[in-house]
């Protein structure tokens, strides 16, 4: 699988090539994770293999619907489109396609009919797009329209009432301004993306008149990584973490041999390239994104350059881990995912060594790799075109990441600086508040549900409306919040009960791995089998349900004594009545009960 | 290096699905099911990067069979024989 990514990384560049890459893919796995149906006003054929092999990329494998040639609305009106149930829908209409007025705008004579035009091709659009709403769930992506360069009318295209860009500019705001608040339609940027990659090669050229293509077959690759922008969040395989260089990579030089003023990093003139690449990461950083530290340089000289250079952008506390020594770099990267407790495949190295970079993608092949380019210029574009930290949402929890990151780094020293367990968490002041879901929750409970896996006994999912369900059933549902003197965590822990005839079966028990090992786990089970007691002191029935991540949970109810009554491969089902059962409360966490 | 002539039998192959043995100047989309409009352009794509040349609507338009192309990219002398 590596030696096929290997492949379509550097051959997947045509149209033919990807073609011939995505039976490669077919023939090594039968897998899908995503369905993604393309309609399209103009001919995009090609694009499912090219959007399959840029995919396999990011180790996400696709199932491809592309709407029959020149049918886009009869294909949103039929039926064919739902019952492949796709995920996410791209919708690539131009306007130029939906009426000819609009390319030639306004000469004088046609004001009214100009005006029809505009209304027309808005409405009809959104009621398309407002149909495949009522009919699925998937994400629709609409892209803008394309605008040619120069409009008919030239220099004066500016002062007619009607002129060619005031056309296209209304149509494109008022879609931008329609589905603002809408979570399930996404406006794709074409025009500004068609720019980017060249118009007057790409758009209405000579395969335009050949074969009725107004995007050029050798962009259609382009396209397809283009939308990967997507797919990636869709399919859950976001980046959080960038791993980073220091000598020509945050600064030009080598801070060893340079010194602090020897390097270069500034604002003005040599060295600007590198301050605007820590601008890019800074503003990654404040939308979630976290960053580590992996050089091979001696720890009081980088420490000189983060307090004492004029025009670091990048301060200590934007790095939630700093590995700054002589060890080898994947070693580096192996102790950066145990102490943030994330995984190698949620991290972007970023060095401009090229002996480093293959050392990692050879013995980390999860880790993703950028490419940095030899000119340092060109830093700033190569991250701004890598696709991995793109996001439906920015919730609450990505703005504060960084922040609670800091906060466990802190507690990590201060724990280090501790003998005995229970002396550094009586020292923590350990608040844990536990409260009933409701549908306020439920949001946040279903994220936990899908997210967490480490302390999840059933590693049952759910989504937001199966959360209200079982609260408007009658079922028992907690939430766990914890705090302690260095931060909130926030609400990191759920359990789901259900009231059964001989008693009550636990169906979930879950807590985010942040609040591990402060034994607030113990805390809010046997607070909760407290409260069963109280309500019904009977038998309570649980499941482990093991998976290659759940390892650790395995005995978590021997704790509290309930005996293994069946063992099979697949779930061990423990129990224990609760008519003997005792609280037993730390002294050194407080529970307060909303 | 690969020479223009075996990079133009390589993509003829890869594309039209047929080995570079079997290809010769008399093929075409006459005797060649695979060479269908979307192969062509495909060809036409592939063709242009392999060469270099960007061809106008009237060299593709004088296509019938693989020696036509041959003569296209004589006539903007590129050798397909080192």
């Amino acid at each position: 699988m590596n030696a096929l990514k290997e492949k379509i990384i550097s051959q997947s560049d045509t149209m033919a090539s990807c073609i011939l890459l995505s039976k490669e893919i077919d023939k090594i796995s039968k897998k899908i994770d995503k369905k993604v149906a393309v309609l399209s006003n103009f001919t995009v054929k090609g694009l499912s293999e090219c959007l399959r092999v840029k995919s396999f990329i990011n180790d996400i494998f696709l199932q491809v619907y592309e709407g029959e040639y020149g049918q886009w609305k009869q294909e949103i009106l039929g039926n064919r489109l739902y019952e492949f149930k796709p995920d996410i829908i791209f919708l690539l209409v131009d306007a130029h396609g939906l009426d000819n007025n609009i390319i030639y705008g306004d000469d004088g004579t046609n004001h009214d009919e100009i005006e029809k035009s505009k209304k027309e091709a808005k409405n009809e659009l959104s009621q398309l797009i407002d149909y495949i709403k009522r009919k699925t769930n998937a994400k629709i992506v609409v892209s803008n329209s394309v605008k040619i360069w120069p409009p008919i009318a030239g220099i004066f295209d500016s002062k007619l009432k009607n002129g060619y860009y005031g056309i296209v500019d209304d149509y494109n705001n008022n879609l931008l301004k329609a589905y603002k608040n809408d979570g399930q339609v996404f406006i794709f940027n074409f025009n500004e993306w068609l720019g980017y990659i060249g118009k007057k090669n790409f758009w209405c050229g000579k395969y335009y008149f050949v074969a009725d293509m107004r995007l050029s077959p050798e962009a259609i690759p382009l396209l397809a990584e283009e939308l990967t922008s997507y797919l990636i969040p869709l399919a859950g395989k976001k980046k959080k973490c960038i791993v980073l260089d220091l000598d020509n990579t945050l600064w030009g030089g080598v801070i060893g041999e340079d010194g602090l003023s020897g390097i270069k990093l500034s604002p003005t003139g040599d060295g600007q390239q590198f301050y605007y690449f820590q601008k890019l990461l800074l503003s990654l950083n404040k939308k979630g994104v976290l960053l580590a530290i992996n050089s091979k340089n001696n720890e009081a000289d980088v420490k000189e350059v983060f307090l004492k250079h004029p025009h670091m952008v990048l301060k200590e506390n934007n790095i939630v881990s700093s590995k700054i020594n002589w060890n080898n770099k994947a070693e580096n990267i192996q102790a950066i995912v145990q102490e943030l407790n994330i995984g190698l495949d949620s991290l972007l190295f970023v060095d401009d060594d090229l002996s480093n970079r293959e050392l990692i993608k050879q013995t980390l092949p999860e880790v993703s790799v950028l490419d940095l380019p030899t000119d340092s210029t060109k830093y700033v574009q190569t991250l701004l075109d890598y696709k991995g930290f793109n996001t439906f949402e920015f919730t609450e929890e990505d703005k504060k990441r960084n922040e609670m990151y800091l906060q466990e780094k802190q507690r990590n020293e201060y724990k280090n600086s501790f003998i005995d367990i229970d002396t550094f968490l009586r020292g923590l002041d350990l608040r844990v508040s536990i409260k009933e879901v409701d549908d306020f929750l439920a949001p946040r409970i279903a994220q936990l549900t899908q997210k967490t896996n480490q302390f999840n006994l059933t590693t049952n999912r759910y989504q937001e409306d199966d959360i209200e369900n079982f609260i408007k059933s009658g079922n028992i549902l907690w939430a766990l919040d914890v705090s302690d003197k260095f931060g909130d965590y926030g609400t990191t822990g759920f359990c789901l009960v259900k009231d059964v005839p001989d008693g009550w079966e636990v169906d979930s028990i879950l807590l985010s791995c942040r609040v591990l090992g402060k034994k607030v786990e113990e805390q809010f089970f046997g607070f909760i089998l407290n409260e069963l007691k109280k309500l019904k002191p009977k038998k309570v029935r649980a499941y482990y349900k093991p998976t290659l991540k759940n390892n650790q949970v395995k005995d978590f109810y021997k704790t509290f004594d309930f005996c293994k009554v069946k063992s099979s491969e697949t779930e061990d089902i423990w129990e224990r009545d609760l008519s003997d059962y005792r609280f037993n409360k730390h002294d050194f966490i407080k529970i307060d009960k909303c | 290096m690969l020479s223009m002539k075996e990079k133009l039998y390589d993509l003829l192959s890869r594309i039209l699905e047929i080995h570079k043995d079997e290809i010769n100047d008399e093929i075409s989309p006459i005797n060649t099911p695979t060479w269908d409009s979307f192969n062509a352009i495909m060809m036409i794509a592939e063709l242009e990067k392999a060469s270099g040349v960007r061809f106008d609507m009237a060299d593709l338009m004088a296509v019938k069979n693989v020696g036509d192309i041959k003569k296209i990219l004589d006539k903007y002398k590129i050798k397909y024989e080192c």
